[in-house]
């Protein structure tokens, strides 16, 4: 089977597994399971922007929270559910995203990296002093209903299930078709892009939006599934942290290394219980491992070990991702 | 009707007048040289054309159309192409990669593309098809899923005329397209640039130092030196023109310089 194979047969295994797995496990899992698919998703819109396009992003927790507080405002006020939470989330998102992207259009490295904090930073101000959200007392939201329909936990676990689908297969089918490809040409080298017929500003500002909708999808859903939003989570910008950290440690550029990297950030402290601030410093520890010894991410290592185990000889394995293009996480 | 003609043409870098005035005409279907020493100015107005570099005075037109408003990613749909002086290629990608990414100009409609729609796929189906045609045509068939970046030099080359010509140009901007290469190599490149001439009737605008291969390959060449034109004609008669020699003294105009 060629890799390509082996890489479709290995996500439908996956799915597959996914469907099948609150059958076996206690439904307090499945809850866990579908709060760390909302890191996923979200890590899936980073890693197009950052990734993909090369524009590093430390602001994207924000777009998280105004998916996160269109729906939990739309549940307060008319009694929404998760659907149409969805629908106004990640279209207000897509929006906030363009008109950031076309702000931040002449920023890029380190500068971009500032600007996009700032945005976070502006949006935790926002949520804190703008009466209408509530600040630390925070906003609650009613029971879970997709179409009339009452949902728990494990139904909840579908429906993360659902979209993190969703989100991963538009993801995938942008970034293999000519939009994806002019995307990571911008970020192999603008100046060829250019040259190329690539307008950069559309397509840096149209990357904006998409990465910012996405990102917003896994906030709404997170805030159904805490049923509660509040500055106390939505305040600062360990959000967008953690974003980063999870597209970077799992793997830029890579939609199966996003999923891995959200399964760290959110795992990782969940299991070390009482110690879970120690976490901050494991992501920094993974981050900087990562860069120095494995810029392609925890993706790229478990990609080498497949193709080894799939008995190729080392001369005929190329290497898989180029450190310079990608060192700059 | 000439193709490409620049009329005038000034850009100032603060107080250096890099272009004061430039003209430049080049006929369809001409491979056209555009030489001077260094500092002359080529490469600005190479810049210019490929819509890089803005110009205070002075206009450009190409297929009668002025080129003044617009951005360097406009320049690719009008039918030029161009390459870059020190290979520019999408690094992390492979050959096939870059040359699909040269055809971006006729991705059609975007959403399409991106939602995978059947008109999307039909299209995509299409390019890839074209493309893999391209690097037959220079020789990249067994490079083809190879990262470029571990290509050697001269594949390299050959990747980015492929790319450049994805888009079925009808104007190929070289900026010294033999720099860094070998005799060997510059022979090679030769014989490719005008198998594209005549072959794809593509016209040529080259932008060179060596005077070999100007002196191979071109039909006509335009003389810069200070930012001004000091003579035009074809490569033998230029090369031997009083203010030509002047401007280059000190510098070897010998045949295998």
């Amino acid at each position: 089977m060629s890799e390509r194979g082996w890489q479709i047969t290995l996500t439908f295994l996956a799915f597959g597994a996914l469907l099948a797995l609150p059958a076996a496990i206690p439904s307090f899992y499945a809850s866990l399971l579908a709060f760390m698919f909302t890191y996923v998703i979200a890590a899936v819109g980073v890693n197009l922007l950052t990734g993909y396009t090369g524009l590093v992003t430390v602001g994207h927790g924000g777009f998280f929270a105004i998916g996160a507080y269109t729906t939990a405002l739309m549940a307060k006020h008319l009694g929404t559910s998760v659907v149409p939470g969805l629908v106004a989330g990640t279209v207000l998102a897509g929006i906030v995203g363009f008109g950031l992207g076309i702000i931040c259009l002449r920023l890029g490295g380190a500068f971009l990296a500032i600007a996009t904090l700032g945005f976070a930073l502006a949006v935790g101000a926002v949520l804190n002093n703008w009466s209408i959200f509530e600040g630390r007392e925070g906003i609650q939201l009613g029971k879970n209903s997709v179409a009339g329909l009452g949902i728990k936990d494990v139904g909840f676990y579908y429906v993360g299930l659902a979209v993190m689908a969703i989100v991963m297969l538009a993801s995938w089918s942008i970034i293999r078709s000519g939009v994806g490809r002019a995307f990571v040409a911008m970020r192999d080298s603008e100046r060829a892009a250019e040259a190329m017929g690539i307008n950069l500003r559309l397509y840096k500002t149209v990357a904006f939006a998409i990465s910012a909708a996405m990102t917003a999808a896994g906030g709404v859903l997170f805030a159904h599934h805490n049923r509660y939003v509040s500055t106390e989570t939505f305040g600062d910008t360990w959000l967008s942290v953690d974003f980063l950290t999870a597209v970077v440690v799992g793997g830029q550029a890579s939609l199966f290394g996003s999923a891995l990297g959200a399964a760290f950030v959110v795992m990782v402290p969940y299991y070390l219980g009482e110690l879970r601030d120690f976490a901050y410093v494991l992501n920094g520890v993974a981050l900087i491992a990562v860069l120095v010894f494995a810029p392609d991410g925890m993706a790229g290592v478990l990609a080498r070990l497949l193709r080894r185990v799939l008995g190729r000889t080392a001369r005929e394995v190329a290497p898989v991702v180029d450190p310079v293009s990608v060192g700059r996480g | 009707m000439d193709l490409l003609s620049a009329r005038g043409v000034h850009v100032h870098f603060g107080g250096l007048r890099a272009l004061d005035g430039v003209d430049l005409s080049v006929p369809p279907g001409s491979i056209y040289g555009l030489i001077g020493p260094n500092g002359a100015g080529k490469t600005t107005l190479f810049n210019c054309i490929s819509r890089f570099q803005p110009y205070s005075a002075g206009a450009i037109h190409y297929r009668g159309r002025d080129l003044g408003a617009l951005g360097p990613h406009d320049a690719m749909g009008l039918g030029m192409a161009r390459t870059f002086q020190n290979i520019n290629l999408f690094r992390s990608r492979s050959t096939l990669d870059n040359i699909l990414i040269g055809m971006h100009a006729r991705l059609g409609n975007p959403l399409a593309a991106m939602l995978s729609l059947p008109s999307g796929r039909r299209r995509e189906g299409a390019l890839r098809g074209r493309a893999r045609q391209m690097a037959e045509m220079f020789g990249l068939t067994d490079v083809l899923d190879q990262q470029v970046v571990h290509l050697p030099f001269g594949y390299q080359k050959r990747v980015e005329l492929a790319r450049a010509l994805a888009s079925e140009p009808t104007l190929l901007l070289l900026d010294e397209p033999v720099a860094g290469c070998n005799e060997e190599e510059t022979r090679e490149l030769c014989e490719i640039v005008r198998a594209i001439n005549r072959d794809l009737n593509v016209t040529v605008l080259v932008v060179e130092h060596d005077m070999s291969l100007v002196r191979a390959i071109c039909d006509e060449v335009t003389v810069l030196d200070f930012g001004r034109n000091i003579a035009r004609g074809a490569p033998v008669e230029i090369l031997n023109h009083p203010a030509v020699v002047e401007a280059y003294l000190g510098e070897t105009v010998a045949p295998h310089a």
